[in-house]
């Protein structure tokens, strides 16, 4: 396996994450959460499960984030922490 | 995310390129689901992704009227019946729940282009069944999160 770019996907997935934590708006959150989904999606397909990278594509990157924005039309768009 | 958007590219690119082509791709995996990856859940929440972006794009109003909330119960209640029928009809044709040993598949046989065996066929019509159920559950959920934030 291309073992540099499973380190730089692992890499971006770490900092994908920490930006996901660390941000006060709640919708560049959502963004950020569904970049993290899409490159675990290409890590898990560089591993062998296709399976479960179409689910982690479909779902963590695509319907998670428009549920995440709809439950955010709800409640406060910025958060105090 | 309850108003539509007036965008020409936005809805050129999501009506004619996007929906249909990710609408076709979700049924290609459903199908192909026991020889390559892929299979009824995956399937169906690829397509559940192509009906919310018709919903986004055209706004809740606009988007519920092409696929009303009440056909999309229906939808779920359809596919948790065809799953029940699969799992019922080894049970009448003398089997166990879920053991597809002996379910009819020489009537697919005969105008088929490759036979199927009688398990492939029964893993098929589960598989329809999840496909159902996780399209209508899911675009329901963004229904009522969105009607909830119309109020």
């Amino acid at each position: 396996m291309i073992w540099w770019l499973e380190l730089a996907l692992f890499g971006l997935l770490v900092v994908t994450a920490l930006i996901a934590l660390s941000v006060r708006d709640m919708i560049a959150a959502v963004a950020t959460l569904s970049v993290y989904s899409f490159l675990a999606a290409v890590l898990l397909a560089l591993m062998g499960a296709v399976d479960v990278a179409l689910t982690e594509a479909a779902l963590g990157a695509g319907v998670t984030g428009v549920l995440l924005i709809g439950a955010i039309s709800v409640v406060e768009r910025r958060t105090p922490d | 995310m309850n108003e539509r958007y007036d965008s020409v590219i936005l809805h050129f690119i999501a009506r004619v390129f996007l929906v249909p082509l990710i609408i076709v791709f979700g049924i290609y995996v459903l199908l192909h689901g026991e020889l390559s990856p892929g299979g009824g859940f995956q399937a169906g929440a690829i397509v559940a992704a192509a009906l919310l972006l018709v919903r986004l794009t055209l706004g809740n109003r606009q988007g519920a009227l092409r696929i009303p909330q009440g056909l999309l119960i229906w939808l779920a209640c359809i596919g948790l019946g065809v799953y029940m029928f699969g799992g019922i009809l080894p049970l009448i044709l003398g089997d166990n729940f879920l053991d597809y040993a002996r379910i009819p598949v020489e009537w697919y046989n005969q105008f088929a282009g490759e036979p199927r065996t009688a398990r492939s066929m029964g893993i098929f019509i589960i598989e329809v069944g999840v496909f159902f159920g996780v399209v209508a559950v899911l675009v329901l959920i963004y229904d009522l999160l969105a009607g909830s934030s119309r109020q």
